[in-house]
């Protein structure tokens, strides 16, 4: 039996196109997401209270409320660590929503990951090096693929998986990017050939068609309270559950007893359902943070859908396919097929799934989960149930 | 023991040493440093001195790494540096191809490696590259020893090498 965790409801979806060269500035961007977005709900700029970002956003609450002439806010944040605080952003706002601090709250991403300074290369950065990086920066260890390598090769060990068995969740999601127009990998499907002939980034864990589509764009949320939704445009999405866990350091995670299985996820995870009162039975669509493709097995094992060890079963028999799969996962391509949105992409997704108005539609929708970025402190949120 | 540094500085201003660094691989990259908080000067400085060393804690006698002000363990502030084996294991071990690193090149291997506690506890895993080895010889469990190469200005870097490899 579902429990109200919170009496907040997603009412507006908004987003750029997605592509290698924006042209613009991220902070136009992001406004023009952020109008998409309560123009889809039937708001109105003035009608915003409230703001969450991102940290790693290169517009806090207070420059982007002076763009868009908001008079005044009750209520912003940024939530921290990068993709890890996709789905903190809407909890962040399901909080205020609930409790009064605002009434509508808009999370939002905006970001030109491709053509400004992209995640995927390396750089020394400041210098001398920081002493929070003095233990990876010498020794080449940058980049998020050359961080996150070690916890993925000791889940590869600890659980018999090789890199092949990641090329069936390649496959999945590019069939689900090819039929969705917004994906920058849209009518471009991929075989598990194409993905094995793909070049290595670090052996023998990560292929480049294993890592995400580093991308311009920008996308945004509108949540206000559930009193208010039901007047707006579109049915609402209830936020049903949300959650966060840190378990050690960012993108560093390699002094904890285990460090193959996402353990941030599965703190995320227990507290999640615990909640929201409801279990892995009741999702019907996963929306999983594929930033890289090994890394959504620990997920689906964190989560309850497999047991430990199990997910590249999972993923080889056809779990995750949109036809006929157990739990379609990442039906709009996902961040390695849509594009790197640091997981606010998938959040509408999910949103669209609800009102039944996916271009990549599961059936009998009732709840859908979206986690964050693992490896990181990360959050997760089930959206959906009763409307 | 920190004559040897030059000072530098940090964004929290709390750095008290730099170690200066010109790339070990070739000569593609321009001299790198890496800044010491004070929390960690007892380590380059242990590094300086051909020495792995990590803090035990004056009350539960545990060891970690990375450095830090506390005992995670006991939250116990006094502390003791204590010398590690220079020994240990391969933990996880990857070889880096594209993009690589402005300061190692292409085509390394990174080795989280486990260090036991001379002691007998709990033991504590660092990071670094696996030297004059192949991907195919760096399995997990495989011994290694820590050796430490030169920076530009004579200070030391801890590294891996596998057990009974010769620097080549």
């Amino acid at each position: 039996v579902s429990v109200a965790w919170s009496r907040a409801a997603i009412v507006g979806i908004g987003q750029t196109e997605f592509s290698k060269s924006s042209g613009r500035s991220e902070r136009r961007l992001a406004v023009e997401a952020i109008a998409a977005a309560l123009d889809d709900a039937g708001l109105e700029a003035a009608d915003v209270d409230g703001l969450v970002a991102f940290d790693a956003d290169s517009s806090d609450p207070a420059s982007l409320a002076a763009s868009l002439g908001l008079p005044s806010l009750t209520f912003f944040a940024s939530t921290l660590y990068g993709g890890g605080g996709g789905c903190a952003t809407i909890m962040h706002a399901a909080m205020a929503v609930t409790t009064g601090a605002a009434r509508v709250v808009v999370a939002f991403r905006a970001m030109n990951e491709r053509s400004g300074v992209r995640y995927g290369q390396a750089r020394l950065g400041a210098r001398p090096i920081t002493p929070a990086l003095a233990y990876s920066a010498p020794y080449g260890i940058h980049t998020a693929a050359q961080l996150f390598a070690f916890n993925i090769a000791r889940y590869f060990h600890e659980y018999d998986v090789t890199n092949a068995d990641v090329a069936p969740i390649a496959v999945a999601q590019r069939a689900h990017a090819a039929t969705n127009p917004t994906a920058r990998f849209f009518q471009r499907p991929i075989t598990v050939e194409d993905h094995q002939r793909s070049r290595w980034i670090v052996e023998p864990v990560l292929r480049l068609l294993d890592c995400c589509l580093e991308s311009d764009g920008a996308v945004a949320v509108v949540v206000v309270g559930t009193e208010h939704s039901r007047a707006l445009r579109h049915i609402p999405v209830p936020v049903v559950g949300a959650a966060q866990g840190l378990v050690g350091l960012p993108m560093r995670n390699w002094y904890r007893t285990s460090i193959s299985g996402s353990e941030e996820c599965r703190v995320t995870a227990e507290r999640l359902w615990a909640t929201s009162g409801l279990g892995p039975a009741d999702i019907q669509v996963a929306i999983l943070y594929d930033h890289f493709l090994p890394l959504v097995l620990p997920q689906l094992e964190a989560f309850g859908f497999c047991a430990p060890g199990e997910a590249k079963h999972f993923v080889a028999d056809g779990g995750i396919a949109l036809h006929g799969g157990r739990l379609p996962v990442n039906t709009h391509g996902g961040l390695t097929g849509e594009a790197y949105l640091h997981g606010m992409n998938g959040i509408a997704e999910a949103v669209r799934q609800l009102r039944g108005t996916a271009v990549n539609q599961a059936a009998d929708v009732e709840h859908v989960l979206v986690t964050s970025g693992p490896g990181v402190p990360t959050s997760a949120l089930i959206l959906g149930g009763d409307r | 023991v920190n004559g040897g540094r030059r000072q530098g500085s940090s964004d929290d201003g709390s750095v008290v040493g730099v170690a200066t660094m010109t790339d070990a691989v070739g000569d593609r990259t321009s001299a790198i440093s890496i800044a010491a908080d004070v929390d960690a000067a007892f380590y380059w400085d242990g590094a300086d001195g051909r020495r792995l060393v990590v803090q035990r804690c004056d009350e539960c006698h545990k060891i970690w790494h990375p450095p830090g002000p506390v005992c995670p363990h006991c939250q116990c502030l006094n502390w003791t540096v204590d010398d590690l084996p220079l020994e240990g294991v391969l933990y996880a071990t990857a070889k880096v191809h594209e993009p690589g690193s402005p300061i190692q090149g292409t085509g390394y291997l990174i080795a989280l490696v486990e260090i036991a506690d001379p002691l007998g506890g709990e033991g504590v895993r660092i990071a670094g590259n696996l030297r004059d080895a192949t991907l195919e010889e760096a399995r997990v469990g495989a011994a290694v020893m820590v050796c430490f190469e030169q920076l530009a200005d004579g200070h030391l870097l801890p590294q891996f090498r596998l057990q009974g490899r010769r620097e080549s």
